[in-house]
């Protein structure tokens, strides 16, 4: 049941067992705790029971004024640490009573993660005073032992408040805990803070608009907005520094304003009515890409681009990847008959009748003989038909800058789909997606309507910008969502590595520590693999098949697999891309 | 269940006016549970008093056979039971040439059969139904209610014969119902499970069933639910007759936590997702317990 974790556990899903158990607890799903990668490699309990806690927190009480009280205090000159491990206590103590009385299955889990927390945080718990409080406190809980002194009179004062229902009266016991305990002796030695500490019995102060705006600034300084069209700023970087920063380009009013004419101008003009767009991107830019913009387009040589400059390097990319097809036409054919042979026997099979003899149905003239003469009743046959059901592809090609340098590959291959599932009759559509500013732009190729000569499209691809895969992947399935065909299957060429850490203008604004960021996360990492995976998740929910086509490089293998889960496939070699992909797709036609 | 005075009045004389055939008797079934939902049933009672269809959506365990059933109870017809499948065709429905005594006659399907002794038809998972088979429903659930057997009659339907479909439909991407096929229909949609009827269900099915153990069982049931509507887990684990079947254990003396993982748990095969019910199954069901923490001797 509650297996013990296992070693090779990645982030992703320790986030998303915790953020589960968290939202069911809570009951909220919108809620967002970062995941405790080292507290869950010391101990699953530890991790699971800090949910469950954050949870109940979170259900019975106004987390909001804990938070503004938190910030105030450390405003105040209280030491975050110190604060904030002494209110993980006060917190315990006012929700377990209320999670075991729900979940009775946490009292278990409470003592479990407490044994742990002893065993493999000694050091953690005899270092300092309120390690050691913490430690006194666990004993209480699972051994009942209460320590004399004054430890003693602050474990009582918060085991006061395992009844309560307010979380100003959390506040207030953390207050009189963090007094009691450590103001005095801990004020003296404590250098880095050069507020004066104020006493008691002045009133709190408020966190006033101007210190805001004050700090403000000091993280505008640190985040200065870009502009896109002054300086240079290298879109096709695609978050490959050297180290991964997790942080966000911000653009000022300027490049914000002119992005539209920009998109339009450098990747062709719309190709679907601004109602229909805006309808599409009600629909589509939710959740994490709320604030996001859809651009659908036919590609810049098509319909007004008015980027010349842009258009010529199309052309030129164009010219290179015919090059590279007319370089392995052989192998590319092969490739396309193959797999259009294994798409057409599917699709045969799967029609074909099946006839069987049977006590009724048809009646069988040439059996009749057996009236009278033999025990043989079955004398009619029975036809089984496989139904017919009809099919829709989606593919859909990461065209982000980081594919720049194998984009005749990642063309050839989408090709030799296109033009296979063309032969075996199969309506598919053809996408490339990147990203740039708040615009995800979405390059149409190739339409579900559209014959034969248009699989050849495909070769104006070519990759610039950042990409949002999580917004592709739910914009294409939209477009899927539509069509009438009952199977669906969506295959999308990747390389694993969601990238978009150019937003629009945000303010960033001031972050309390402990508070849920108000700002969008930088959509990259984890944060964006996780996105994307949720959203291939949702689809295999809602019965659209998806493959994962790998286009990268082979250290983002691991990332490409917590994406697709199993269905994805590693093109090492072109000449074995029909088979490979072939046996995925016959396994879904069957 | 309560049905509204008048209605059961209607029922009553529905039932005198259209007794059934004795050798169809063997066909009404006591359905396996009381549906609890009044206004529902009402509703439901009312619509097919009126001679219409009825077609009943929702999620999974929303009790959509169960409120069929029981209406075939109610009205006291026989139930015909017609589930949709890629192989259900015109003919298994109508019904197709067999030899009986040496002589070619019809072998009657279920539609047959119902039209003709006045029964009630449960099309299950109807959007399941493919073209040919949906080219039947028309002619006999419209007003003109009757049904064309190839090569032999072309029979009016019983005036108490009556269709309830019912269709999976809440999650996204399930398959649509086409319009023609609709409107031939009363549609009811079905309301998702709450703490108060899975009580009611629990303890109609286990008398002895204690208050803790029942609160946990049916708010694991529904933490299932809601994260299956907020697209973390699939479908799979929302399983009603995989809890009721759990219990059934438990009174039969696996631990309750072994149950479950029967029962709920090991329903789903991806192992992810069994991670994530266990984890909410741990912190519902204390490893601790055992029948007798459940079930009052």
């Amino acid at each position: 049941m509650n297996e013990k974790k296992s070693p090779e556990k990645t982030l992703p899903d320790v986030q998303s067992r915790i953020e589960n158990l968290l939202w069911a607890v809570s009951g909220d799903y919108e809620l967002d705790i970062p995941a405790d990668l080292k507290a869950w490699e010391k101990s699953t309990d530890i991790a699971l029971y800090e949910a469950v806690r954050q949870g109940i927190f979170r259900k019975y009480y106004d987390v909001e004024q804990y938070q503004d009280f938190f910030a105030q205090k450390v405003y105040q000159g209280m030491i975050p640490s110190v604060l904030e491990a002494l209110g993980n206590l006060c917190i315990d103590s006012a929700v377990w009573k209320k999670g075991v009385r729900e979940r009775p299955g946490v009292r278990n889990l409470r003592k479990r993660a407490f044994q742990d927390t002893l065993e493999k945080d000694a050091l953690r718990l005899t270092h300092t005073d309120w390690g050691r409080l913490e430690e006194y406190y666990l004993r209480k809980a699972l051994y009942g032992e209460r320590p004399e002194g004054r430890a003693g009179r602050i474990l009582d004062r918060i085991s006061a408040i395992e009844d309560t229902d307010s979380a100003e009266e959390i506040c207030r016991c953390l207050e009189e805990v963090y007094r009691e305990a450590y103001e005095k002796g801990l004020a003296q030695n404590f250098k880095g803070l050069d507020r004066e500490i104020k006493t008691s019995d002045q009133d709190m102060k408020r966190y006033t608009d101007k210190e805001k705006t004050r700090e403000e600034e000091k993280e505008a300084k640190e985040e200065a907005p870009v502009n896109l069209f002054s300086g240079h700023v290298d879109p096709q970087d695609n978050g490959n520094r050297e180290k991964p920063r997790s942080s966000m380009i911000f653009l000022d009013q300027e490049s914000s304003d002119k992005m539209e004419e920009y998109i339009v101008q450098s990747y062709g003009e719309s190709c679907i009515p601004a109602r229909l767009l805006r309808e599409f991107q009600q629909q589509v830019c939710t959740g994490a890409h709320k604030d996001c913009r859809l651009h659908m387009t036919r590609g810049i040589l098509h319909g007004q681009g008015k980027d010349k400059g842009r258009g010529e390097y199309v052309k030129k990319v164009r010219e290179e990847n015919l090059r590279a097809l007319e370089s392995t036409r052989l192998i590319t054919r092969q490739n396309i008959q193959t797999l259009a042979n294994i798409l057409k026997r599917a699709l045969l099979i799967r029609s074909e009748k099946e006839m069987l003899s049977s006590e009724y149905g048809r009646i069988q003239v040439n059996k009749l003989w057996n009236l009278g003469r033999t025990e043989n009743r079955k004398l009619f046959q029975r036809e089984i038909r496989r139904e017919d059901t009809d099919f829709a592809v989606e593919i859909l090609i990461d065209a982000s800058g980081s594919q720049q340098s194998r984009q005749s590959q990642v063309a050839l291959q989408g090709y030799i789909l296109s033009a296979a599932l063309s032969i075996a009759g199969i309506p598919h559509q053809v996408m490339g997606f990147c990203t740039l500013g708040a615009y995800t732009v979405l390059n149409l190729f190739r339409d579900f309507e559209e014959d034969r000569e248009m699989d050849q499209r495909i070769f104006e691809f070519y990759g610039s910008a950042n990409n949002r895969d999580g917004l592709a992947v739910r914009a294409a399935a939209a477009g899927l969502d539509q069509r009438k065909e009952e199977n669906k299957i969506l295959i999308l060429l990747s390389d694993g590595r969601p990238n978009d850490i150019m937003a629009g203008t945000q303010n960033p604004g001031y972050t309390l520590p402990g508070a849920k960021k108000p700002e969008k996360e930088p959509y990259c990492l984890d944060f964006a693999l996780r996105d994307t995976a949720g959203e291939i998740r949702k689809l295999r929910n809602r019965k659209i098949a998806v493959l994962g086509v790998f286009a990268g490089e082979e250290e983002d293998l691991a990332a490409e697999k917590k994406i697709f889960g199993k269905d994805f496939v590693y093109i090492r070699d072109l000449s074995n891309f029909a088979n490979v992909v072939g046996r995925y797709l016959k396994k879904q036609i069957l | 269940m309560e049905l509204k005075e008048s209605l059961q009045k209607r029922v009553e004389e529905f039932k005198k006016n259209y007794p059934v055939d004795e050798q169809m008797k063997s066909r009404i079934t006591q359905p396996s549970m009381a549906f609890y939902g009044t206004e529902i049933l009402n509703r439901a009672v009312t619509a097919l008093l009126e001679g219409e269809n009825l077609l009943l959506c929702g999620d999974k365990a929303t009790g959509k056979n169960i409120l069929a059933e029981n209406l075939a109870w109610i009205f006291g017809r026989p139930v015909y039971d017609i589930s949709f499948h890629v192989n259900t065709d015109s003919s298994s429905l109508i019904g197709t040439d067999t030899f009986v005594n040496n002589e070619v006659k019809l072998r009657e399907g279920p539609i047959y059969q119902c039209a003709r002794w006045g029964g009630f038809g449960i099309l299950d998972e109807i959007n399941m139904a493919k073209s040919d088979a949906v080219s039947v429903l028309h002619g006999v659930l419209d007003f003109r209610r009757i049904l064309d057997v190839p090569g032999y009659d072309r029979i009016s339907l019983h005036p108490a014969a009556r269709f309830i479909a019912t269709m999976n439909y809440g999650y996204a991407g399930t398959k649509e119902l086409n319009e023609a096929l609709v409107s031939r229909f009363m549609v009811i949609n079905m309301p998702s499970l709450t703490m108060e009827r899975m009580y009611q269900i629990l303890e109609n099915l286990f008398p002895s069933i204690r208050r803790e153990a029942e609160e946990q069982f049916a708010g694991l049931f529904l933490d299932l639910q809601m994260k299956a509507q907020n697209g973390e887990i699939s479908t799979k684990a929302v399983d009603m007759r995989g809890l009721i079947g759990a219990l059934r254990m438990v009174r039969g003396e696996l631990t309750p936590l072994e149950a479950i993982d029967m029962g709920i748990t090991n329903k789903t095969f991806d192992a992810f997702e069994r991670e994530l019910i266990g984890d909410l199954v741990m912190t519902r069901i204390p490893e601790t317990w055992d029948g007798s923490d459940v079930f009052d001797e």
